[in-house]
């Protein structure tokens, strides 16, 4: 018997040997990618057009698309970068990139020799920038802040002139306390302006700040400051708009009446939401009649804002196939017509300069999404919210409790402003 | 070939299995030790399956790529079948029945290691480290380099430390010690009456009441929690509708972080009645068991001797309900500490931010493992929540402790 087991083990161990040493000879001429993306219908929908584009002129090249739930990719992007196991191309927001930069691979170097970094917004670029080296490419410039969504059927009820054209925050209060709505029990039913879902009320705090003057980064950009002149008046500016009854931050906020549902639900007259929730409201509301898409008030003399970079495409450092991987990225980011569908059909701004300031693209762009000719104009006042330690933890876990605690009558603005600073500068000690 | 981690442990854990379970068979029909079969299996399985499963993926995917990844599962046959057909018999081919005790269990040892075992052993390391899974580790595990070993500094931070991640964890043992103080008292002071209540019944409806009250155990958690969301929902709730009709102001039952009632949020509150509803059908069947496994004539004695019915229950069957209040307080504590579902869904560990009125431990754990990567911190919480329950399961024990069988 153990003739035969040794006979059969050698045999084994041949078919072994002659399948590693045998490669076929059409796998180096064919190139198959991976690409993972968080599961959003318009988002989905626009990268498979880009990659029918990009495949019909590569046929040589295969992109296979695999989507996650939200929360799920972002425990899949942590557990698989590290463990090796992810795809060639990673769609990532540009906030989270440069703390996985030591699994991406940089630009190409005959890519980066004929790169020009300004047709691109520095804020969305500047999440994708990490030590001088670029890891990717936004498709979106994402804004929170600068404007708000409002309903045209609920302002013309309320005898209000539509589309509004706040000068300061006093004419914006006035119409949110006459478009508010209670019941016979005193509950609010529709939010005048709801500002208290987490993106809005972190980023209508660093905004007051800036807009103030202020600075939420310390001189050196290794730490926070919150605990400032302006950190103070920015917070209590949120606070004298719930004292004011637009808003009621107990019924209103990121777990009950979520903005961009409120909004295309009729509970909320104006939402201060990113304009990404257009497609998404439109997706899920078809039926939803007229709205627009308006600039805030400043607080200072520049309406100067905070943003977040965006989505974009990274490629792994492992990928076999970098070259086509970045090639892909290039062709769907920085190819002003490809650019260009991407952000009609998700809805959202462009990252490319072009397509805002050149009229044979801005044009198309409006006439997809009409809502968006009342930020396009802002875009130049934002500012790359800056490359932090862990930009979720600092948004949702410190700055969006500590705001709507205080809204919510649970603690001081002094006390907030305070506690914040001492929590987020934690994410700085070693 | 992309992304064979999750075949490379489907080769190994299908064949280990396989191998196990069927060579101490094979080993005990050819007369040879099947403990030694079983331990044999399991590794000719998953060496065969590692290695064969990966060369037939290889031939595969060159000539039928759709079917590669399912043919290549077939890896581990290619040193089991001759490992089984070419054993020669010791002392002569007799069926002795032994090969089925390690055959049964080697799997069983196998599967409790690797998917119990170890992870254990894993979070209690990452207790000692900063460990972040989106950080360049160590060579070993990923322990060590970014990921730094820490000693027991969480642990000391949990007791004396003053900053945001300290004040979450002591607020969420606060929160989990409130839920179970009211969930376990309120689950046994339902279910035991019910289930004698159940159990007085004819059989036949017996049967029927039983069905009811088990139907929301088997409903989806996620579902139970929506379902309750909306009844606590204070703008359109059933809930406020109901306590209208008495002439009670409507209340943001899931949202004011400030009702309270006798020092518990009032939304923890609802999310003990959402749990409750859900969970005390499984406590009811099990009362209905050991109220049938009471004898008769021990009530019966009792009532010849003139005890109301009330007094039978107190005096009799109470005092032999015992062992199974036991048994169902141990698993509603443990349960009741790991809740995690229907807060999840139905607050979202709030009212209240920053001390987070219903955020329980789990929810806490999840948060800072799976959202912030907090993985070192998260496992230390973890094991302080063992500890704990083990803690309040050894006391138990000891309060519902008794010498006696009947």
């Amino acid at each position: 018997m153990m003739k035969k087991i040794t006979i059969l083990t050698i045999l084994a161990v041949l078919l072994v040997a002659s399948v590693v040493t045998h490669q076929p000879a059409d796998a180096r001429q064919s190139v198959t990618l991976r690409l993972w993306q968080h599961q959003e219908g318009p988002f989905n929908e626009a990268t498979q057009a880009l990659i029918d584009a990009y495949t019909a002129q590569h046929p040589e090249v295969t992109i296979e698309v695999e989507t996650f739930e939200y929360d799920l990719y972002l425990q899949t992007l942590q557990t698989s970068l590290p463990a090796g196991d992810e795809a060639d191309i990673l769609e990532l927001f540009g906030t989270w990139v440069c703390g996985y930069s030591d699994y991406l691979a940089p630009m190409p170097d005959d890519l980066a020799a004929s790169f020009d970094a300004s047709q691109f917004y520095d804020a969305p670029l500047g999440g994708y920038q990490c030590d001088d080296q670029v890891y990717g490419l936004p498709q979106e410039f994402n804004v929170e802040y600068g404007a708000v969504l409002v309903n045209q059927a609920m302002f013309e009820e309320a005898g209000l002139a539509f589309p509004p054209a706040w000068e300061n925050w006093d004419a914006l209060i006035s119409d949110a306390q006459q478009l508010v709505q209670e019941n016979s029990d005193g509950q609010m039913t529709v939010a005048g302006y709801h500002f208290t879902n987490a993106d809005a009320i972190v980023f209508s705090f660093l905004a007051g700040i800036l807009q103030r003057g202020g600075d939420y980064w310390n001189e050196d950009q290794d730490g926070f400051q919150f605990d400032t002149e302006e950190g103070l008046a920015s917070l209590e500016h949120l606070v004298n708009l719930v004292e004011q009854g637009v808003v009621d931050p107990v019924l209103f906020n990121d777990t009950s009446n979520w903005s961009g549902d409120a909004f295309f639900t009729g509970q909320t007259a104006i939402a201060l939401i990113g304009p990404w929730a257009v497609a998404y409201g439109l997706d899920s509301f078809p039926d939803f009649g007229a709205f627009d898409y308006v600039a805030l008030p400043a607080a200072g003399d520049e309406p100067i804002f905070a943003a977040d970079s965006g989505w974009g495409m990274t490629v792994s450092e492992r990928s076999d196939h970098q070259d086509v991987a970045w090639d892909f990225i290039n062709f769907a980011a920085a190819n002003a017509d490809n650019a260009l569908q991407w952000n009609i059909t998700t809805g959202t701004i462009p990252a490319l300069r072009a397509l805002v300031e050149d009229e044979m693209y801005r044009t198309p762009l409006l006439e997809a999404s009409p809502w968006l000719a009342g930020v396009l104009d802002e875009l130049q006042y934002g500012r790359y919210v800056g490359e932090m330690p862990d930009r979720d933890l600092l948004f949702y876990d410190i700055i969006y409790p500590y705001v709507l605690d205080t809204l919510q009558g649970l603690m001081s603005a002094e006390d907030a402003v305070a506690l914040m600073d001492e929590d987020a500068n934690l994410m700085f000690e070693d | 070939m992309d992304n064979l981690q999750p075949l490379i442990l489907y080769w190994g854990l299908t064949w280990a299995v396989v191998g196990s379970a069927v060579t101490p068979l094979v080993f005990d029909r050819r007369g040879r030790n099947p403990w030694w079969g079983g331990l044999i299996g399991l590794i000719v399985g998953i060496c065969s399956g590692e290695v064969f499963g990966w060369t037939l993926l290889q031939i595969f995917d060159s000539v039928w790529p759709a079917y590669a990844r399912w043919l290549s599962i077939f890896g581990g046959l290619v040193l089991l079948l001759p490992l089984w057909i070419l054993l020669k018999p010791q002392r002569g081919e007799h069926l002795r029945a032994h090969g089925i005790v390690p055959g049964t269990i080697v799997p069983l040892i196998f599967y409790l290691i690797s998917l119990s075992a170890l992870p254990m052993i894993w979070a209690i390391a990452l207790a000692f480290f900063e460990y972040d899974p989106a950080q360049k580790g160590g060579p070993i595990l990923g322990l060590g380099g970014e990921n730094k070993y820490v000693g027991t500094q969480y642990f000391e931070e949990m007791v004396e430390g003053d900053s945001r991640n300290p004040r979450e964890f002591r607020n969420s043992i606060e929160t989990t010690l409130k839920f179970t103080a009211v969930v376990v008292p309120l689950n046994l002071l339902i279910t035991i009456p019910l289930a004698s209540m159940i159990e007085s019944v004819h059989q036949r409806v017996r049967v029927v009441f039983r069905s009811i009250y088990f139907l929301p155990v088997v409903t989806s958690s996620v579902g139970v929690a929506i379902m309750w969301g909306y009844i606590f929902n204070a703008q359109y709730g059933l809930a406020n509708e109901v306590t209208g009709m008495a002439g009670i102001k409507p209340v943001a039952w899931l949202q004011d972080p400030r009702l309270t009632i006798w020092g518990i949020p009032i939304a923890l509150f609802a999310v003990i009645i959402a749990y409750l509803w859900q969970d005390f059908g499984y406590n009811t069947v099990i009362f209905i068991a050991a109220l049938q496994g009471i004898p008769d004539h021990l009530k019966e004695a009792a009532r010849v001797d003139g005890a109301t019915p009330l007094q039978v229950f107190w005096h009799i069957t109470l005092p032999l309900l015992r062992p199974t209040i036991l048994f169902a307080s141990v698993f509603t504590l443990i349960s009741s500490f790991q809740v995690f579902d229907i807060i999840q869904v139905m607050t979202q560990g709030g009212p209240g931010r920053v001390e987070g009125k219903t955020k329980v431990m789990v929810l806490n754990i999840y948060e800072n493992a799976f959202r912030f990567g907090r993985m070192g911190w998260a496992a230390a919480m973890s094991l302080v929540l063992v500890a704990m329950m083990l803690l309040f399961t050894l006391f138990q024990l000891w309060a519902f402790r008794s010498d006696w069988e009947y």
